[in-house]
């Protein structure tokens, strides 16, 4: 029953898809870009040493008894021992209170209502009944969200996507930057890092703009791309990259126009002719694609 | 004509609706070369996004922008560059500026912005109004100039003989000193700095019975040392 219905302002959530639940992947990716009130902002996959420990990390935090939990985690132990965790923007919480007696908790709506769909639709099934063996997980509050990056290896915990450079609207994983220059440079003098390897085990290989896999998606083959994403996503790769977000992005950037207004291509100084993209991979290779020659680009110091 | 030169209109009509002042208003929209425009604002960073956003454009025309961050973020420099110079820079404030010869309290910032006053500016596309310190606040500010390098920059004095000339100064009708003392106080003392020493009051009197009694002997000696040196320096001139 839901009582006392109030907002809350924009918060950081997560998903956890369970080892058994990763077939469904793609489709759990496009239930949550569907949903506007959810922005994904990464996406890790995650190898836990053992199984039990990630089921008692994520549930440290739980409102329900031990007991409840034991039970409910049981099934877990004979899962695969990779899972992916989804961090998301919740501009929508609706935080309310669910449960009762000593389930009674403080949960997002927003959260619950998709987790739920999801659950229905990709829950093993039993006798043509949805099994309470569920293949997806996701945060009661930020506090448990704070708990798992710290869990994860991310010292900052959620601070990590609150501190970030306002004047460029930088990614989360770029600092705060005290020098910025606005230039105008050839798009043949932009170099971007690739990954070689694969999700787990990979280097960074700095190439030129036009030998990504990026540009090559566009300009011989976009199974170029999608092969390349599909390796890598959650690894070296943690923003929610997509190929239909990046033929929709070809088709539709304006880049510094009005829906892209401050989202500069950012760079740092390869060399002295040369500049190494670290946001903007995706919109340089659509302007390269498009035979644009000079870009505005915002190169970072420090 | 020069055309590496910055409209400023273009830069103020779009942010009619933002909460700022300009400090020191001297010829706007006009500008000289290398000179810069002081402007306190709440929102630093998002001032600052919407000069890149309405400045990217000269980038095409041969500018270079560059954007440097001060003090913990809370001043940031947004120059234009053309050919290695500077040819204009915006000086962004979140806070007020460190001074060293005068303190003021934290809250004059507030103060500023709250108190603004807007001044209607014609351009070619149409007329906008800017915001600029009231009355007072721009008697304060000159002040607070004056008191922090005129022993730097004589010609600061020139604040302090604008402040005298505004009509009502002089009889209170502007509450210029009353919120001057409000917010403004004299500046701590270097803790390498002596204690001043404080004369004390003598345990006797200066002048007791016997120096009284000696007085028309030591009077008349002092005097005639008085004499004998004036006529001696007078003599040397005749």
């Amino acid at each position: 029953m839901i009582n006392n219905y109030f907002l809350e302002r924009m918060r950081y959530d997560y998903f956890l898809i369970w080892g058994h639940g990763l077939e469904y992947r793609d489709a759990i990716f496009d239930l949550i870009r569907e949903d506007n009130r959810l922005s994904i902002i990464m996406i890790l996959y995650h190898r836990p040493h053992s199984i039990t420990d990630l089921v008692d990390a994520i549930y440290s935090y739980d409102y329900a008894p031990y007991e409840h939990l034991l039970d409910k985690t049981n099934y877990l132990l004979n899962t695969p021992s990779e899972v992916i965790f989804i961090f998301v923007k919740n501009h929508y919480p609706q935080v309310d209170l669910f449960g009762n007696g000593s389930f009674r908790h403080v949960e997002s709506l927003t959260i619950k209502t998709l987790k739920e769909t999801i659950r229905n639709r990709y829950n093993p099934r039993y006798n043509g009944k949805r099994t309470e063996d569920h293949i997806i997980h996701a945060s009661d509050s930020e506090k448990q969200t704070h708990h798992i990056l710290k869990y994860l290896g991310y010292e900052k915990g959620i601070l990590l996507f609150k501190e970030y450079d306002r004047m460029l609207n930088t990614p989360y994983y770029m600092p705060i930057c005290n020098h910025i220059s606005l230039l105008n440079v050839r798009v043949d003098t932009l170099l971007c890092n690739t990954a070689r390897g694969d999700r787990y085990n990979y280097k960074i290989q700095t190439i030129p703009l036009k030998e990504s896999p990026q540009y090559k998606g566009l300009s011989v083959n976009i199974k170029i791309y999608e092969e390349y994403i599909n390796r890598f996503i959650g690894g070296p790769l943690t923003e929610d990259y997509s190929m239909k977000r990046f033929l929709d992005l070809a088709e539709k950037l304006d880049y510094l126009g009005l829906t892209y207004e401050d989202k500069y291509i950012i760079t740092t100084p390869a060399s002295p002719s040369a500049h190494l993209i670290i946001d903007g991979l995706h919109r340089a290779s659509v302007l390269a694609f498009k035979k644009v020659e000079n870009i505005i680009i915002a190169e970072i110091g420090n | 004509m020069n055309k590496f030169v910055l409209d400023l209109n273009k830069f103020f009509i779009p942010l009619k609706d933002e909460i700022y002042c300009i400090i020191k208003l001297r010829d706007f929209p006009h500008y000289s070369p290398g000179s810069d425009i002081d402007i306190f604002c709440y929102d630093i960073d998002k001032f600052a996004q919407n000069i890149l956003r309405l400045g990217k454009q000269y980038v095409y025309e041969g500018f270079e922008i560059t954007s440097h961050r001060l003090h913990n973020g809370k001043q940031i420099h947004i120059d234009f560059l053309c050919n290695g110079k500077i040819e204009f820079r915006f000086d962004l404030y979140a806070n007020l500026p460190h001074y060293n010869n005068v303190r003021i309290k934290e809250s004059y910032f507030e103060s500023v912005i709250e108190n603004r006053i807007s001044k209607e500016i014609s351009s070619e596309e149409c007329t906008y109004c800017i915001f600029i310190p009231s009355e007072v606040d721009d008697l304060i500010i000159r002040y607070v100039e004056y008191v922090e390098w005129f022993s730097q920059v004589p010609d600061k004095v020139g604040h302090v003989e604008y402040i005298m000339s505004r009509p009502g100064i002089m009889h209170g009708e502007i509450p210029f000193i009353d919120k001057l003392h409000h917010y403004i106080a004299l500046p701590e003392c270097p803790d390498n700095d002596e204690p001043v020493k404080v004369m004390k009051r003598p345990s006797k009197p200066i002048i007791n019975k016997k120096y009284f009694y000696n007085f028309p002997r030591r009077g008349y000696l002092i005097i005639r040392n008085i004499t004998r040196h004036f006529l001696k320096r007078i003599s040397s001139y005749i």
